[in-house]
């Protein structure tokens, strides 16, 4: 009879036990729904679930979580911050494929594009992206260098297109609203935006 | 004396290439393994067995020649004597190889375990694969020796694997597959690459030609004058000599050429436009162009909904309200596709509005902060 | 296996049943793979072949280069499988081959470092928004 009661409660704990193990582990930012948990993200390739563990090299190749030791968070993607790791000269990837030594073009022109509602307008600076890519990555094949000829849709990037050839695949996913949306619109500004002779 | 002199002095008796027979002797007295040195591609076969021996081989490779000395266990006479017999036997399997020219098929290993698995696979590169393709229908004997050292290899690994060696038929399969991939790149199938080199050439071109576009729209806007015109002009010649090379078969001169025009003209409009702010504003010519802008955004906002929703732990009551929402966007975009069927685009873009101002609701709902 | 006498047989089964359900529970894979995101899965021939498809690790290579060298430089698309890479052309030095070749970067003849994903993988960039939107709840997988 006792053995009867002590076999049913554990085997009841033993049920409830896994549910209880996964609430608990909900820390306080899951409101950031889509942010992973720390414990699981950058996982090493053995545990990734993507790396076949059966793989006799798998465990030959580093765990991202070692190498981001080192780089500033952020909250999304690679939850890296790769403009400011390479700003601060935390990495110095190479620019060029024959000269090692050789330094990025870099310019620095913002284009600001005015968005419709009450998101702030967006500021695409060539600063940070030609800190990586080369003008032909992405001129003309993604965008037209010219005003007016690309008329850009959110839906488009979500898809893949435009912006999110990169961002949502390699670059800071789009979740990141702030990150591009970054200029907020003024009285002034709606009153009298500067606007270009077509 | 070793079991590989041994062999190999059994051979020299009945050695059909006497040419090689000198070239063979050397190759004993050599401590180098072949697969240290780096592909001589341009080697003929009957430099071949020269890159056997460590004394003849050209100095180009000494840092390899010294390394493959260390790793084979010692200078030159004591390396046999010292050299374990899967060592020897691999060195012995290669001269076997080169002595008889085997053209004998390899098969993947009978015995399981013990990394047979790959190697069976490595046996399908030799044999059956479209690099194995490529080096059986290649006219350069140099190619064909190389397949057969990786055959020799590939066979000296299965010995390991059934002997219980699992790492070393793993190295002895890797230094096979190795010995492949020199074989295929001497069998030089061409036709591959030029189409890559062609499409990245057009791909540049067209960039540097967009950009030379850009280039005349900013030296107008900003009135840059003509020393910013003539760098353009230059560069356009330059562009036109390149074109001309290419159009002369000269690819990579022409491609050079192309990315010395390309640097140039990303120089001249960097200085240009360096520090600049440019602003691009919302101008619709008429109300139907608006509307379908209205339209992509509301499609944005689903999509974004969508996005954000997945994960599941929203709560019952929170799922009706967005529900709630949505079904209300909905219908004010019917209203609005409605509207703009009997033309009166004024009134759809405003419906469109309202509809992504419900969306905008069920994404707050779910956490996401938008202004307004 | 001797059971003692005053243990109910009914009871033991359903407390051995509970306890293999629950470590079956625990030891389920979770749906999401945790992978890195922007590890491209490419898996056009590798299977056809045999060989498990190859993981690209975006972030490893971008502590190293910038996004110019092999998408300008190299001639790389900004596509999961865009590029019809095969190994002939890695052996003859385009794509993957210009660095990986003993050289710049470890050899090709190591094929597992790259042939390292789970059977069955479809084509595709882990964690992209884009396979987020369009397989809702599954994290890119």
């Amino acid at each position: 009879m006792m053995f009867r009661i002590a076999s049913v409660t554990l085997a009841a704990v033993m049920l409830v036990m896994p549910l209880s193990i996964s609430a608990q582990s909900k820390d306080p930012l899951s409101f950031n729904r889509l942010m992973a948990d720390p414990e699981t993200r950058n996982a090493p390739p053995l545990k990734d679930g993507i790396h076949d563990p059966d793989n006799p090299a798998t465990d030959r190749l580093q765990s991202p979580r070692e190498a981001f030791s080192a780089l500033p968070d952020a909250n999304a993607g690679n939850y890296v911050d790769w403009v400011e790791a390479l700003q601060d000269g935390l990495i110095n990837p190479r620019y060029d494929l024959q000269d090692p030594d050789m330094s990025p073009t870099v310019m620095d022109l913002d284009i600001v594009r005015e968005v419709k509602g009450s998101m702030p307008d967006v500021v695409f600076p060539h600063k940070e992206h030609t800190e990586w890519l080369d003008c032909a990555n992405c001129h003309p094949a993604i965008f037209i260098p010219q005003r007016g000829a690309n008329p850009l849709s959110m839906a488009a990037i979500l898809m893949g297109e435009q912006c999110g050839a990169c961002h949502g695949r390699v670059a800071f996913p789009v979740t990141q609203c702030r990150s591009c949306h970054s200029r907020s619109k003024t009285p002034a500004d709606e009153a009298a935006t500067q606007k270009e002779a077509q | 004396m070793s079991e590989s002199v041994i062999r190999s002095s059994a051979l020299l008796s009945s050695a059909r290439h006497h040419r090689l027979v000198p070239a063979l002797l050397a190759a004993l007295l050599a401590s180098g393994c072949a697969s240290t040195t780096d592909a001589r591609q341009d080697q003929s076969a009957t430099a071949a067995p020269v890159t056997e021996t460590a004394a003849v081989t050209p100095d180009a490779e000494p840092a390899s020649q010294s390394s493959a000395t260390r790793s084979k266990g010692g200078p030159v006479g004591s390396s046999s004597l010292r050299s374990s017999p899967l060592e020897s036997a691999s060195l012995g399997a290669s001269l076997l190889a080169i002595l008889e020219e085997t053209n004998d098929p390899v098969t993947p290993p009978e015995k399981a375990g013990n990394g047979a698995a790959h190697l069976a696979f490595i046996a399908r590169l030799i044999e059956e694969s479209s690099a194995a393709q490529q080096v059986s229908d290649s006219s350069n004997p140099a190619a064909h020796l190389r397949r057969n050292e990786a055959r020799a290899y590939y066979r000296s690994a299965v010995a390991a694997s059934e002997a219980g060696d699992a790492e070393r038929a793993d190295e002895l399969g890797k230094k096979a597959t190795k010995m492949m991939f020199m074989a295929v790149r001497l069998a030089e199938a061409d036709e591959v690459i030029e189409v890559k080199h062609e499409r990245d050439y057009r791909r540049r071109l067209e960039s540097v030609n967009a950009l030379l576009d850009a280039h005349e729209r900013v030296g107008a806007e900003d009135e840059l004058g003509t020393s910013f015109s003539q760098t353009r002009e230059v560069i356009r010649q330059q562009v036109a000599r390149a074109e001309t090379l290419h159009q002369q078969d000269q690819l990579d001169q022409a491609r050079e050429r192309l990315d010395a025009a390309y640097v140039a003209l990303k120089l001249s409009i960097q200085a240009a436009r360096e520090g600049q702010t440019r602003i691009r504003s919302l101008d619709f010519a008429t109300k139907e162009e608006e509307y379908q802008h209205e339209l992509t955004r509301n499609d944005t906002h689903q999509k974004l909904v969508g996005l954000f929703m997945q994960d599941s732990d929203t709560s019952e009551g929170m799922k009706r309200m967005i529900d709630n929402f949505l079904g209300k966007a909905r219908e004010l975009r019917q209203q609005a596709e409605n509207q703009a069927d009997d033309g009166n685009h004024e009134a759809a873009v405003d419906s469109l509005n309202e509809s992504t101002g419900q969306l905008v609701r069920a994404l707050r709902t779910v956490g996401i902060f938008i202004p307004g | 296996m001797s059971v003692p006498k005053w243990v109910n047989p009914k009871a033991l089964h359903a407390g051995l049943l509970a306890s293999v359900m629950c470590a079956a529970l625990v030891m389920l894979p979770g749906s999401k793979a945790w992978a890195e995101y922007g590890d491209v899965v490419i898996n056009n021939y590798s299977e056809d072949s045999d060989m498990r498809p190859v993981v690209f690790p975006h972030w490893f290579h971008r502590i190293r280069f910038r996004c110019k060298v092999c998408h300008g430089d190299l001639g790389f698309e900004f596509q999961a499988g865009g590029n019809d890479i095969n190994m002939l052309k890695i052996i003859d030095g385009e794509y993957c081959g210009a660095c990986h070749n003993g050289n710049i970067a470890w050899g090709v003849e190591n094929c597992e470092l790259c042939h390292s994903g789970k059977p069955g993988l479809e084509t595709h960039v882990h964690g992209s928004t884009l396979k987020s939107l369009v397989t809702p709840g599954n994290q890119g997988q």
